[in-house]
């Protein structure tokens, strides 16, 4: 498994150079001097110039792309065109934000999902089973930008009360950092739980008739024991690839979530650099969500292995 | 519009290869609304989508780019200048909410349409081509599809229509918006064909140690003619279940876009954008402006939702447990 989690993990340098390839010639492609967007319509040729030599932007496309490459080997992601801040540092203080909305929401999506799905599948064609059924189409169907409008909204007008968006830094006020991120974070988990629900349900169906549950029951093991321990852990495997999955809408999600709550996070920060065309911050946050995305597919497959022995990876 | 969707579940028994029993098409239709009443429900919603999309123009009650009463007036509140009533309010620049919600509806058909449109030809055919050949172009295909999907969905359209610029639309038939909107539409293509593609070629690799593709092979037909008239015909269910709930997805995240403000232009009627920007600063005071497009999207993504899912049991009982993304 070692030797196989170092292929994997040097697989990760041709996929994320063709994702960072790919981007940067689409935002070098890109209609329209990006030195007009930030000095204005007005400026003159000559401080068009000395922006294009400031930022680098004048030299050949490869000799751009290299620069870049070898500033983020050695961890520098580069600085904004906007005003030329570091683009880490802001990275470093905007993470802790985006990476407790990934946790809790993900957290809630794995919790919720596998819960109710084995409750449905326990109960299956009975009230209970429809109840969660039922739900979670609806929970599919709500875009989470209307669930989150309305976590906001209903309590303004049904109690008058505003929730206090603002950070703290975690560390500062671990209680009062995740009273901020727990609604939020669970309403944006409705949609992805019930993705996950679905699936549970059904592999869990799947696994519930198979031979060895028979004879786990047959043998006079107790109902939970048969549930938790032989059916649940093998109908695990679809369960995990599809919350693989999840976690990039989740990423997508936090851009949402942090738009609307205002909380400073790197979803907000992508945002903020695609609307304003700034493509140092764009590319950095482009290798983020690849790395976030592409780790979290190794650690799926990982843990496959562990749920189930028969798979090996040599 | 709806042709290939709504004849789907009525073929059921020609695709399972049972016998064929002479019924007409409302015996078919009646079946189906007896054997999934949530999937005859959401089939409803769809097809007053649908219709809503395509009549918009003409009933709407109000213009809906332009303020036609006094701003944020609660609903079914007449305005006393015009004596006109306002079903469901005006939001914060005067403009009839209803009108504006049932014009949106044209945006998210148009695009909806003609991406999974897209989607189903190229998808299917980069499928049909990696699944049956296999090698180096099976190989390409497979690459190029992780590597895109090494970008979450939303940060890739964020980038893309970054790049390509936000697109403008001046409303008109549904053809005219979905060609405005193309920027749009080219990047949830390229995003979804991968995903549509791996589908059909996972089936396309079973399908293709069938024996009635050696028979074929037998008797001379050419690669051409297996794909096209022995393997094609068996993709279809699949194609057509996972056309459905595509549907409803790109309706969600042409919505989140253009929530976000780089779906369509500033003022377009669409239901993303009027739950946000200025609308937002007054959604305590007026809750109708936010719950009417939100109610919208729910209510039209669910019956694609419940159509769908009826759809995949009907047609394909193994894609019962894939889910959808």
């Amino acid at each position: 498994m070692g030797a196989y989690t170092i292929r994997r993990l040097i697989f990760f340098v041709p996929v994320l150079l063709a994702a960072s390839i790919v981007t940067f010639l689409a935002l070098r492609l890109v209609p329209g001097d990006p030195a007009l967007t930030f000095l204005g319509q007005q400026a003159r040729p000559d401080e068009i110039e000395r922006w294009h030599k400031d930022h680098g932007i004048d030299d050949p496309l490869v000799t751009q792309y290299f620069r870049w490459l070898g500033g983020m080997l050695k961890g520098d992601p580069g600085r904004t065109l906007a005003g030329g801040q570091s683009i880490g540092s802001e990275i470093k203080s905007r993470f802790p934000v985006t990476g407790l909305i990934l946790l809790f929401s993900f957290g809630f999506t794995m919790f919720f999902g596998v819960a109710f799905g084995l409750i449905a599948a326990v109960f299956q064609d009975r009230p209970a089973d429809y109840v969660v059924r039922v739900v979670s189409v609806f929970g599919q169907s709500i875009p989470n930008f209307f669930t989150l409008t309305l976590l906001i909204l209903l309590p303004a007008i049904w109690w008058r009360y505003a929730p206090p968006f603002g950070w703290v830094p975690f560390w500062e006020d671990p209680w009062r950092a995740a009273r901020q991120v727990i609604p939020p974070t669970f309403v944006l988990a409705i949609g992805s739980a019930s993705t996950l629900m679905r699936i549970t349900r059904t592999s869990l169906l799947e696994v519930l008739r198979a031979d060895y549950v028979r004879t786990a029951r047959a043998k006079g093991l107790g109902e939970r024991l048969v549930l938790l321990r032989h059916a649940l852990k093998n109908s695990m495997i679809p369960v995990l690839t599809i919350a693989g999955t999840l976690i990039a809408a989740l990423l997508g999600g936090s851009v949402i979530l942090e738009n609307i709550t205002s909380l400073p996070g790197l979803g907000q920060y992508t945002f903020s650099a695609v609307v304003n065309r700034d493509y140092n911050i764009v590319m950095a946050m482009v290798m983020y969500a690849a790395i976030v995305v592409v780790s979290s597919h190794l650690i799926i497959d990982l843990l496959y292995a562990v749920l189930d022995p028969r798979i090996r990876y040599r | 519009m709806s042709t290939p969707a709504a004849t789907a579940p009525l073929e059921t028994g020609v695709l399972q290869g049972q016998t064929r029993r002479r019924i007409t098409p409302v015996g078919r239709f009646l079946r189906f609304a007896r054997r999934k009443p949530l999937g005859f429900v959401g089939l409803l919603m769809v097809f007053g989508f649908i219709t809503m999309a395509v009549v918009a123009p003409f009933i709407t009650p109000f213009d809906a780019t332009r303020s036609v009463g006094r701003p944020l007036l609660s609903p079914g509140t007449e305005d006393t200048k015009t004596g006109k009533t306002f079903i469901l309010g005006t939001d914060a620049t005067g403009q009839d909410v209803l009108s504006r919600v049932m014009q949106g509806s044209q945006i998210s058909l148009a695009v909806a349409f003609c991406v999974v449109l897209i989607n189903v030809v190229l998808g299917t055919l980069l499928g049909l081509i990696a699944g049956y050949f296999q090698g180096p172009v099976d190989y390409i295909i497979q690459r190029s599809g992780e590597v895109w999907s090494a970008f979450p969905q939303l940060i890739a359209l964020l980038l893309i229509v970054s790049v390509l610029g936000t697109p403008h639309t001046t409303g008109g038939n549904l053809f005219t918006i979905a060609w405005d909107l193309r920027n749009l539409v080219f990047a949830f293509t390229i995003g979804a064909v991968f995903g549509g593609s791996r589908i059909i070629r996972g089936l396309t690799l079973s399908l293709k140690q069938n024996d009635y593709v050696l028979a074929a092979r037998t008797v001379g037909a050419g690669d051409a003619r297996i794909i096209l008239q022995h393997i094609l015909p068996n993709t279809l269910p699949v194609i057509i279940v996972t056309a459905t709930a595509g549907v409803g997805a790109v309706i969600l995240g042409e919505a989140a876009l253009s929530f976000l403000g780089l779906g369509v232009a500033p003022g377009t009627p669409s239901w993303g954008q009027d739950l946000s920007g200025r609308n937002r600063l007054f959604f305590r005071e007026a809750w109708w402006v936010a719950i009417a497009p939100g109610t919208a999207i729910s209510l039209t993504v669910l019956g694609f939702n419940l159509y769908g899912d009826a759809l995949r049991d009907m047609l394909d009982p193994r894609l019962r447990g894939t889910g959808r993304r």
